[in-house]
């Protein structure tokens, strides 16, 4: 996992701690989702100098978006997930942009956009495949359905 | 006294063909004799030792192969282990490498204070570069100290908790470095990049910028103390209509490889924006 996240493609990362929040999230046996947005959001505002309401804010954000494809897409929750991947990819770093430069940080969009933005992204929906497979194990093995 | 005789001569006789055998075998005139007796008894004693040999194995192997199988096992284990302790002492070497690296730095410069850390985390987002540091506030680091490393600066402490501290590294795009051009003796800024690399800014049109130059810490601003290497000039930026030229530097420190940096807990930065003038803050 931590040689993952150190991956990096141009000025791009993998943001596995969102990736493990959508691939959870999106097991249509899960309920507890706020829970571990919660935590990812506590265990990642300790860590990283992104502005609390920007990693609170994307986090959330994701919450509710896989919640709401979840319930929309539920027929192929792997195309869920890819929608969700990119979408949330996209908010989290648009958020952190304008965060950072509301701050004072002197990042220009385009560049932020092109340099972290699309490689991040890229990263995040390779990541989707392997991700999908691990925690559609895991719920199986968390929420072992009743044969009927 | 004729059976006497007789014995004698039989004795004799006896002996003379022995004599002769023994004579005769010796000089090899008894060798095609000896060779077509005895290869039969040859391939018969070969044929038995065979047959023994295969019944000897096909009672005692099985045995023999439970006890293989279990001393095998246990030497595996055993390599295993010795593996494994290979790798602990070989990340140990690496460990006291760079940690003799930071003391013999620390003893160049006895007029600073240090405290050893090990780097235990990076900022997760990618518009960041920072990293996290295992001493924090109990153990004297303070926000603003500089982070150094035997190879150059690093940065300075961002933010403190008990345990723990976050680095702002050089390269992060929010720092800003007073920088001494050592040949040049000119004064310019290096600032940071979203891709981590750094880049002088503000050098003045006259100044012979040239690849290779040596780039250290100027002191000024009172963020961090002065003749600390940075790094060195890759590329020269320079065009005529601008009023400065700029470069790009190669950092002294390899930041995907940090792992233990010193605190200089010695050196407090001074918040000099009181002193500025407001026109031009």
């Amino acid at each position: 996992m931590v040689v993952v996240s150190r991956l990096r493609l141009i000025g791009g990362s993998a943001d596995l701690v969102l990736m493990v929040i959508i691939a959870w999230g999106i097991q249509e046996q899960t309920d507890d989702l706020w829970i571990w947005v919660i935590t990812a959001c506590l265990l990642t505002s300790f860590v990283s100098a992104l502005p609390n309401f920007a990693i609170f804010t994307g986090y959330i954000f994701t919450l509710g978006l896989v919640q709401f494809i979840r319930q929309q897409v539920w027929q192929s929750p792997i195309l869920a997930m890819f929608v969700a991947t990119g979408i949330s990819t996209l908010v989290m770093n648009l958020i952190s942009i304008f965060l950072l430069q509301i701050n004072g940080s002197p990042i220009q969009f385009g560049e932020a956009f092109n340099l972290v933005t699309i490689p991040s992204m890229l990263l995040n929906l390779l990541l989707v495949l392997p991700l999908y497979a691990v925690f559609t194990d895991l719920a199986g093995l968390v929420y072992p359905q009743e044969e009927m | 006294m004729k059976s006497n005789f007789s014995l004698n001569w039989q004795t004799i006789v006896v002996l003379l063909v022995a004599g002769g055998l023994i004579v005769m075998a010796l000089s090899g005139f008894l060798n095609p004799v000896i060779n077509n007796t005895l290869s039969p008894l040859v391939s018969i004693q070969g044929w038995a030792a065979s047959r023994f040999n295969a019944l000897y194995e096909f009672l005692t192997v099985p045995r023999d192969v439970a006890t293989l199988r279990q001393r095998n096992a246990e030497l595996e284990n055993q390599v295993s282990n010795l593996q494994t302790q290979v790798i602990e002492l070989q990340q140990q070497i690496n460990e006291a490498q760079v940690l003799y690296a930071l003391l013999d730095f620390a003893r160049e410069r006895p007029e600073n204070e240090y405290v050893a850390s090990s780097v235990i985390g990076r900022d997760p987002s990618p518009f960041l570069h920072y990293i996290i540091i295992d001493q924090g506030s109990d153990d004297g680091i303070r926000h603003g100290m500089p982070v150094v490393t035997e190879q150059g600066l690093v940065g300075r402490i961002d933010a403190v908790t008990a345990s723990a501290s976050r680095v702002q590294l050089i390269t992060d795009p929010n720092s800003v470095i007073n920088i001494r051009l050592q040949r040049a003796q000119t004064e310019a800024l290096l600032v940071g990049s979203l891709t981590g690399d750094v880049n002088l800014n503000m050098v003045p049109q006259d100044v012979n910028l040239q690849s290779g130059d040596l780039v250290l810490s100027s002191g000024l601003g009172a963020n961090y103390p002065g003749d600390i290497v940075v790094g060195q000039v890759l590329t020269v930026r320079k065009q005529e209509t601008d009023l400065f030229q700029s470069a790009s530097v190669q950092p002294a420190v390899d930041f995907n490889n940090l792992r233990a940096v010193l605190v200089i807990t010695n050196f407090r930065p001074v918040n000099i924006e009181p002193l500025i003038p407001e026109e031009t803050q």
